[in-house]
Order: C-alpha cells, then structure tokens, then sequence
C-alpha cells in the first residue's frame, strides 16, 4: 500500500504552527540567532531556538504543566497535522485524549535530544542530595519516547507507536519507517517526523569540541557558504500525517505528496563524526531514486542536509553531484538548516516543506548562503522560486554515519 | 545469535542458565546504591573487553557499545556472516536501545557538577545511536541502521522492523536484538516510582514486591532462510510477525484491562496469519509489578480465552532482570530457544501465584514440551506494547 503525506504540522523557531515556518522560509529569513552567554565553558555560537512559552494551546494544562518540551512541541504538532488534514483526534478536558475516529493513526518520531532536559535535572538532583532527591515525576520523561507516548496520550491515537534515532536524520528515518509500516499493512495512518531541542550540556560539549559555528561575524554562515565554519544547533517539532493511498481515498482527504521511495545506508567514518567519504551518501540517492522509479532529471529539486559544517557540505556536494550526474546543472538544491539549525528534527522540516512545495509549487529558498563555496558544483537557490514542482529529494546525512535518502513524488492521480 | 547477561557471557550460558532456572541477581556493584532503597540487580559479571576494540577506542567506549560489540561479535561468527559472499552494503542493523551510554554519561555530568572539565567526547556516548552506529562500522555493515527507544518494547519492536525490511527484500541480513545496561539513572529512577523489589523479583507471585532491574545485549541475526541455509548458518526460529500497539492511557502504568496489549498480540497474530489456537506458549513481559502481572494476565485471558490457562506463559525476568530497551530482545531470544529445543524455562522466583493471576507460569523447573508457535510480549513506558510471533522452522 502507497503511503501518502495528507497534513503537517510543526513548532518551529519561526512560531508555532505551518503559516509562521512557510512565510520565515519563503521570505529567505534566517531563524539562527546568536546564543546568550550562560553555559560556563561555552564560546560565542549560534542556535534556532524555539521560544518559550509552548502551548497549552487547546490541551488541558493540568495535563500540560507535567510535559518536557520536547512532549509540547511534538503534541502542538501532531494536532495541527491531524486538523490540516481534516482528522477528528481532539485532546480531553481530563488529559487523555478521545481519538475518535482517528484512535487508528499510529506516531513515529525521530529524536536524539528528547529526554535529555529531563535526564539532567534527575541526575542533578542525583548527585548534589542523593537518591532520595530524585523525582518519581521527572523520571518518566527521561525516556525518549514519551514525547511520541504524550501525543498517543494526549490525542488518544492508540495505533503503532515508536521513537527511533539516527542522530540528525532521525526525523526522516522515522518517516521512511511509518512509510514501511504502512506498506507492510501494519499501520493504515501514522504522524511521522521529528523533534529536538538543544540541551545545555550537549550544546556546551558540542562548542567544547569546536564543531559549532563561532558567533565570530555579524551573521550565521550556513550551508555550503565559503566561510561556513559550524552548524548552528536547532530546536523544532515537525509532524506529517502519512496514510495509506487507499484510507486517503475512503475519507475523502486530497493528498499532497506521496513517498516514492526510501533508502538508509552506513557510510564509514570516525565515531560521531559526519559521513568521511561520498561513497555512501551518494549510494543512498540513487537508491531512493530507482526505488522511486524517478530519474534525478524528474525532481523539482534537492532538499539537502548541508548545514554548514565543513565536512558535511563538501561531502553532500560531492555525494549529490556523483548521485545526479548530468542533471546536476539543472536540479536547484536547497537547504534549510541556514534557517532552521540543525537537529533531529530538521530533516524532517525538509520533508514537510518537500511535500507543501509539491502540493503548493515552490522551491524553498537557502538562507544563511552569502559567498558560495567554489567547490559545491550544484545549483543551489538563493531565492524563493514559484512554478511546479513533481518529486523532491529529501537528504539526511548524521554524525555515526547513517544516510537516508526520501523521495517524495506528486501523488499518482 | 549472541548474548551476554547476568547468567553468562554467551548465547548458549545464557540459555543454559534460563533452563536450569538460574537466578542471575545479585549486588550491584558497578555504582554506589547505598543511598537507594534497594541494592539488588541482574548485572553482567566481568568480560573480556579487551579483543573488542583498540585501547583508545575502549576508553571512550560506553558499557553499552562494549556489550553490544561482544554480543555482535558472537552473532556474526555464529551465523558465520562473510562465508560464501554476501553483499555488506544490503546488511544492517536496527536495535532496541535505551540507557546502554548512560553510565558515561553520568560520569561526565557528576564530573562537570563537580566544576571538572571532562572530555567533550565522554558525552556523546549517551546519544542512543552510539552502539549501533558502532556495530555497523566495525562489522562493516553498509546497509539500513536505525535505534529504537520506545523504553521497555524497544527490542521487540525492533525485531519485528528488522524481519520487515528482510522480508520486504530492503536488506539482505540484519542484526537485531537490543542492547542495555545498567545506570544510576533507571536505577534510582525506578527506585523513586517504588517499582523495584529489594530481593529477586518475583513475577506473578502473590509476595511480589517489583521489579529487579537487569542489562544485557542480545543480537539477532535475520536473513531468508534459503539464504541462510546455503550458507550453513544454524537456524533457530522464523519471525512469522509482529504488532504494535499503543495503550493511549497514561505514561507509567498499562491500561488495566490490557486493552494495548491485547491489540498489539491480535496484530501479531494477524501479521503471521495465524489464529488464536495456533500459539502454545508466550513468553511474557511479567516485571513482577502488581499491574503489569494482572493486566497482561487479563489480556492473555481475553486473547485465548479458555485455551489461556493450557497455554505456557513465562517470565524470565526473575533469573535476567527487566533488561528495558534490551528485555525484548532476550526474551525474543529465550522464545526461539524454546522452540527450537523444546523446552520452556521455568518463571524463577514464583512460588505462591497472586490470585488475580491464575494461568500457567511454569513455576519451579523449566518444562519439556512440544511447541510449534511463541508470542514474545513487551510493555512499555508510555503504552508503548509490542509483540513478536515465532515459528519453530520444521513446523
């Protein structure tokens, strides 16, 4: 059964919900702001963070005070993506929610932060008063599932429910793995995506390992830019609805895009470092491509991973200018994490943005790209384009090694 | 296979600890519990780690990626992978993980706490991926590697992913199984919710006082079965299904009725295409929490109905502990044992059954019986339930 993408939702460092992120992306906005200086080691950097206050929105805040962000972020969007596409999960006065007729619909999420607030409030309370300090309240949500558990809880969506990790292509893994668990008949509808947030202490060892950008010039250099020197750490929730091609049909529900293809590859390389070589990355994009049944001349253009470590730039350029061969002059190549950070959760920013440009006709824009590294052969977009777009490649490249590579067609009629 | 646990080193102590009902709890000593309530847990005892890596790579290594190196190890020489050919880059690796880096991790934070400046590096084990990522690099597999941390199914539901991308022909071979081991952090965790019994657990027993919490890595290795047989691998069980459920209900406690577990067992069932009636034993999550034990009864009751109490229902988490985001995948394993030897391991610890739990849990001694299909359950943190079905493969 083909799996097709029928709503979206997201809170982003842009503001919550769709409107906010499509006007700051198509707008060329970058939103990458520079880090107040609070963690005690920490050098000048950037981040997209995500402002607090975070909902209640339409949840009940007896049920919300008990939430880690990353459950708020994730809930706020798994209901917005369940109302754009014109589904009845609501959540309940009490805290748990009533599914209705959506009590089906499965949630996928990918994450590497998620817990990790939590965890370190548990184990400071651990080692400065002992453990008899340590909260029966806080500790559940150590877990990095209980973001995806909270949006079960909370909208009463009792379908198959997972959290998966592939460092920061955990937000398209898990939407590659709904797509398959709507393909194997486990599943007829899932919230799929990702979300993160920046913990101190991850930040904090990042910027001690130097792998994050400085806060050196007036504005963050991002993907594939010539004096990138970093990334910038992201926060976001970002939630697709996927379902089978034939429940979309049944109730009605118009789809935006459809998921053509899926390929996840190990490139080698040192431990936590990016992928060290071309070799796999590009292996990744063909594969998608011929599962797709899609040649690289077909695609309106390239969501790429690029984020402005030096490294990864340079080994994505080269990956997607082997993987598209000729067609590499002509594919505009897009990357959004000069906007959006990254994280977990960016690439599946990508995703959503992948399947509103099938739906609506644009090429989003790369923020964050002033000089253009020479050695990127590709033709990366500066601006906004209008015009119709059939399949996008979505790119996800992540520190450990794993590639996935999504295509995302215009659903068959 | 390959596994270590608190019964041994290996896949075949570990079974043979299992059979012989060995109780594999005992002190913790791998942190201080003196401040805990409870002191008590399935812990692996000394390894050798030293084979597993270079010595600058061993000490940045978590006990989690140590583990899952040697259990890996011993899974690809025993399903003797890299004879007669094989494609690396339609080889993978999808886990169940949870806290494997999280003892490092502690180590750093308690360091930095203490106003130290602990190598950046020591905090990037804990990221979840870590162990994976790491298997697949050293064994140089090239194909699909993904983690999954839905807490205590992790495993589970990582199996029944790796047997659908075998299945669906995405990869040729994958490793699977899951991967845990023991952290101030679950440690004092569950101590704080009151969930852990100061001695042995005891599942389904009516002076069950908890949990006891255990680690351990077990990986699976998945592949067709022709492919298997060509190439002389020893077969142990086929993986006819699997199904996923969530209870929707709350975040640290299963729906009481087993509603979530009961679907999840149903979709297992439906998945290997098989009835009610085709399953003479499942290996149960049975923690030896008073609502785990009578909510999964009640959902075994409601999924066999009279046939519930001829069928065998078996926790070992008495003699292996509650291994989290591993327990899927030992337990997994303990299933394709029993099919493939036919013998079901005893629920060590059971000694008077709590009267609301009132079906047959092999109290005493491991028990030789004829099997032909196995459910495997996981509960979880978050209702997060899966359930794994076997097939023994002559059947």
């Amino acid at each position: 059964m083909r799996a097709v993408i029928t709503g979206a939702g997201a809170v982003t460092p842009f503001g919550a919900g769709l409107p906010a992120l499509v006007e700051g992306i198509l707008a060329g906005r970058s939103a990458v702001g520079p880090e107040p200086m609070d963690g005690a080691w920490r050098r000048a950097l950037w981040a997209a963070r995500v402002r607090d206050p975070i909902g209640p929105g339409p949840f009940s805040p007896m049920a919300w005070r008990r939430l880690d962000r990353c459950s708020r972020m994730a809930a706020l969007a798994a209901l917005e993506a369940l109302a754009s596409a014109g589904e009845t999960a609501r959540p309940a006065a009490g805290g748990a929610g009533d599914g209705g007729l959506t009590a089906e619909v499965g949630v996928v999420l990918g994450t590497m932060s998620a817990g990790v607030e939590p965890l370190r409030d548990l184990l400071t309370a651990l080692f400065r008063e002992g453990p008899q300090s340590v909260s029966p309240m806080v500790f559940p949500f150590t877990v990095p599932n209980a973001a995806a558990s909270q949006c079960s809880i909370l909208l009463g969506l009792k379908g198959p429910n997972l959290t998966v990790c592939q460092m920061e292509a955990s937000g398209l893994g898990a939407i590659a793995a709904a797509a398959m668990l709507i393909e194997e008949g486990a599943a007829e509808a899932i919230l799929a995506g990702g979300v993160d947030e920046a913990p101190s202490a991850v930040v904090e060892a990042w910027s001690r390992m130097r792998i994050l950008a400085p806060a050196r010039d007036r504005r963050f250099r991002g993907p594939f830019d010539a004096r990138r020197a970093g990334f910038a750490p992201g926060e976001g929730a970002y939630v697709v609805l996927l379902e089978s091609a034939e429940r979309a049909a049944r109730r009605g529900a118009r789809p935006w895009a459809e998921v053509a293809g899926t390929a996840t590859v190990h490139a080698r390389g040192p431990a936590h470092a990016w992928p060290g070589d071309a070799g796999e990355p590009r292996r990744a994009v063909s594969l998608a491509l011929e599962r797709a049944g899609l040649r690289a001349a077909d695609l309106g253009y390239v969501a790429a991973s690029a984020n402005g470590a030096q490294r990864l730039d340079a080994v994505e350029a080269e990956a997607l200018g082997r993987a598209l061969g000729s067609a590499a002059e002509r594919v505009p190549v897009s990357a959004l994490k000069g906007a959006l950070g990254e994280s977990a959760a960016g690439c599946a920013a990508a995703a959503l943005l992948a399947a509103l440009s099938i739906r609506d006709g644009f090429v989003p824009p790369t923020a964050g790209l002033a000089d253009p590294a020479s050695g990127v052969r590709l033709e990366v977009v500066g601006e906004a384009r209008r015009g119709p777009v059939r399949a996008v490649l979505v790119n996800a490249l992540a520190t450990g090694g794993t590639c996935v590579s999504v295509v995302l067609s215009r659903p068959a009629a | 296979v390959g596994a270590i646990s608190a019964l041994g080193a290996n896949a075949a102590a570990t079974w043979e600890g299992m059979i012989a009902g060995r109780v594999g709890i005992g002190p913790v000593t791998l942190f201080d519990t003196s401040g805990d309530r409870t002191h008590t847990a399935a812990q692996i005892g000394e390894f050798d780690a030293g084979r597993l890596a270079p010595a600058r790579e061993l000490r940045r290594a978590s006990r989690g990626d140590l583990i899952g190196l040697h259990a890996a190890l011993e899974a690809a020489l025993d399903a003797r992978i890299g004879r007669a050919g094989g494609d690396p880059r339609r080889m993978g690796i999808l886990l169940g993980g949870g806290a494997g880096g999280l003892l490092q991790a502690e180590e750093y934070l308690q360091a930095a706490l203490a106003g130290r400046r602990p190598a950046p590096s020591r905090a990037l084990g804990f990221f979840p991926a870590t162990t994976a990522d790491r298997i697949a690099r050293d064994l140089g597999l090239r194909g699909t590697c993904n983690t999954v941390l839905t807490a205590c199914s992790s495993a589970t539901i990582a199996i029944g992913m790796a047997a659908a991308l075998v299945a669906s022909g995405e990869e040729d071979l994958v490793l699977t199984g899951g991967v845990e081991a023991l952290s101030r952090t679950t440690y004092s965790g569950f101590n704080a919710l009151r969930l852990v019994d100061p001695e042995a657990c005891r599942p389904f027993d009516r002076d069950r006082r908890g949990m006891s919490l255990g680690e351990c890595a077990v990986i699976l290795v998945l592949e067709r079965l022709d492919d298997a047989r060509r190439r002389g691998a020893p077969l142990y069980a086929e993986v006819a299904g699997f199904g996923i459920a969530a209870d929707g209900h709350h975040m640290t406690a299963p729906e009481p009725g087993g509603d979530g577990i009961v679907r999840s067992m149903r979709a297992a069932l439906r998945s290997a295409g098989i009835s009610p009636d085709d399953v003479d034993h499942v290996n149960a999550h049975g923690t030896g929490t008073e609502q785990n034990d009578r909510a999964e009864t009640a959902a075994v009751k409601r999924v066999f109905g009279e046939r519930a109490r001829r069928i065998p229902i078996v926790s070992i988490k008495g003699m292996v502990g509650h291994c989290l985001g591993a327990a899927g995948a030992i337990e997994a394993f303990a299933t394709a044992m029993a099919l493939r030897d036919g013998v079901v391991p005893p629920t060590a610890g059971l000694r008077t059954p709590d009267p609301a739990c009132d079906l047959d849990y092999v109290p005493g001694a491991a028990r030789r019986v004829a099997l032909r299909v196995a459910l495997s359950n996981s509960l979880a943190f978050g209702g997060n339930n899966g359930t794994l079905a076997l097939r023994r493969l002559d059947a």
